[in-house]
């Protein structure tokens, strides 16, 4: 299962919350990321995403988007880092920084 | 009646904020002022005028607006808004000859402003209501951004210690600290949310990473200056005006 998120939802990420205005992390994750996560948990899938292509990522856009996602995960959050495989040729260090929220994230549940 | 038939000097920042006030919804309400003005005299600082993107928000001759390829006009927005901060990196990497993967520092600094105006930058008591401004002016060897609200300031709106607010009430603390401290993501989110608060040290590290340079910020009673001396003010801007500059030799590396 695929996420490109300049194709698929924006070359022009916003910020954290919708009403912080277009294409923010919270929507992305509500429209995209939260439902291409359950179904990829419950087929057993990768969920690869590629964060290419776009003019930039603020972090509260990310942090919102991936440490989000365990936030408001109930079950099936501690696999996150197995089952999300990223890609970002453009500017490499944004994969840490979403580990780090996810790990993050995960920690805060424990 | 804003007569500018002697002025000899003028910055985007003035003209930013100078629009702020008389765009100001919350002040209209209460009484309707007819704003009127002149031209300066000055001929260079007539053209800057006219090629700022002042005069789209007032009513004015076609031919007094003059659309400049040096200057990124003055926009406002009240929320983030991607097609202006995409605008505005295509403007830098056209002046640069730089490409889009060079331009995503100025990506991420413009979104965590632009939320950062409607998260933190306004409450019940602000004068205003809320809006960013943003200008860049193309210099000869450098690009120069201007970014302003007019929100209640970062040092009132940080989060403070007690014996801070104490010596704040007392007068005793310099209000640049506050930014410095910011800055320096030294725990004072409003939220007190651990994962927000990222933007002030997100622009930080943009600015210790050598692709801006010059980062001032001027705040309430705060001149902060990262390369120069910092200090507080003796009157008050009701606001944050964020003031950074790319060198054009950094698109040469």
């Amino acid at each position: 299962m695929n996420i490109n998120i300049c194709k698929d939802y924006t070359d022009t990420p916003g910020g954290r919350y919708i009403s912080q205005g277009e294409f923010s992390g919270e929507d992305f994750r509500n429209k995209l990321l939260m439902p291409k996560y359950i179904e990829a948990v419950k087929n057993g899938e990768k969920l690869k995403i590629d964060l290419d292509g776009g003019y930039g990522y603020g972090s509260s856009f990310l942090e919102e988007a991936f440490g989000g996602l365990i936030r408001e995960l109930k079950d099936n959050y501690k696999q996150a880092l197995e089952i999300i495989e990223l890609k970002s040729d453009d500017e490499p260090s944004l994969i840490d920084d979403i580990t780090q929220y996810i790990k993050e994230e995960i920690k805060k549940k424990k | 009646m804003i007569n500018m038939d002697e002025v000899e000097n003028i910055t985007g920042d003035a003209l930013m904020y100078l629009l702020t006030v008389m765009k100001n919804a919350k002040m209209q309400k209460d009484r309707k002022i007819m704003w009127k003005g002149n031209f300066p005299k000055n001929e260079k600082i007539n053209k800057f005028l006219k090629a700022s993107g002042f005069l789209n928000y007032m009513k004015t001759a076609e031919q007094n607006l003059i659309h400049s390829d040096e200057n990124f006009e003055i926009q406002c927005g009240k929320l983030m808004q991607g097609d202006i901060a995409k605008y505005i990196c295509e403007f830098t990497n056209n002046k640069l000859g730089t490409n889009r993967l060079f331009s995503k520092f100025l990506y991420k600094m413009l979104t965590e402003l632009m939320t950062n105006t409607k998260d933190h930058a306004y409450n019940k008591q602000s004068t205003f209501d809320y809006c960013w401004y943003i200008f860049v002016e193309n210099d000869k060897d450098k690009i120069k951004y201007t970014f302003m609200d007019n929100g209640i300031g970062i040092p009132t709106t940080v989060s403070k210690k007690f014996y801070e607010k104490i010596n704040e009430i007392l007068h005793l603390d310099k209000q640049y600290k506050y930014i410095a401290s910011a800055l320096k993501g030294e725990f004072r989110t409003e939220t007190k949310e651990e994962h927000r608060g990222t933007g002030l040290p997100d622009i930080y590290s943009i600015s210790e990473n050598g692709n801006i340079n010059n980062l001032t910020i001027i705040s309430n009673f705060a001149y902060y200056s990262k390369e120069k001396n910092s200090y507080d003010l003796e009157t008050e801007l009701e606001g944050t005006i964020l003031y950074w500059e790319i060198n054009k030799l950094e698109g040469e590396k």
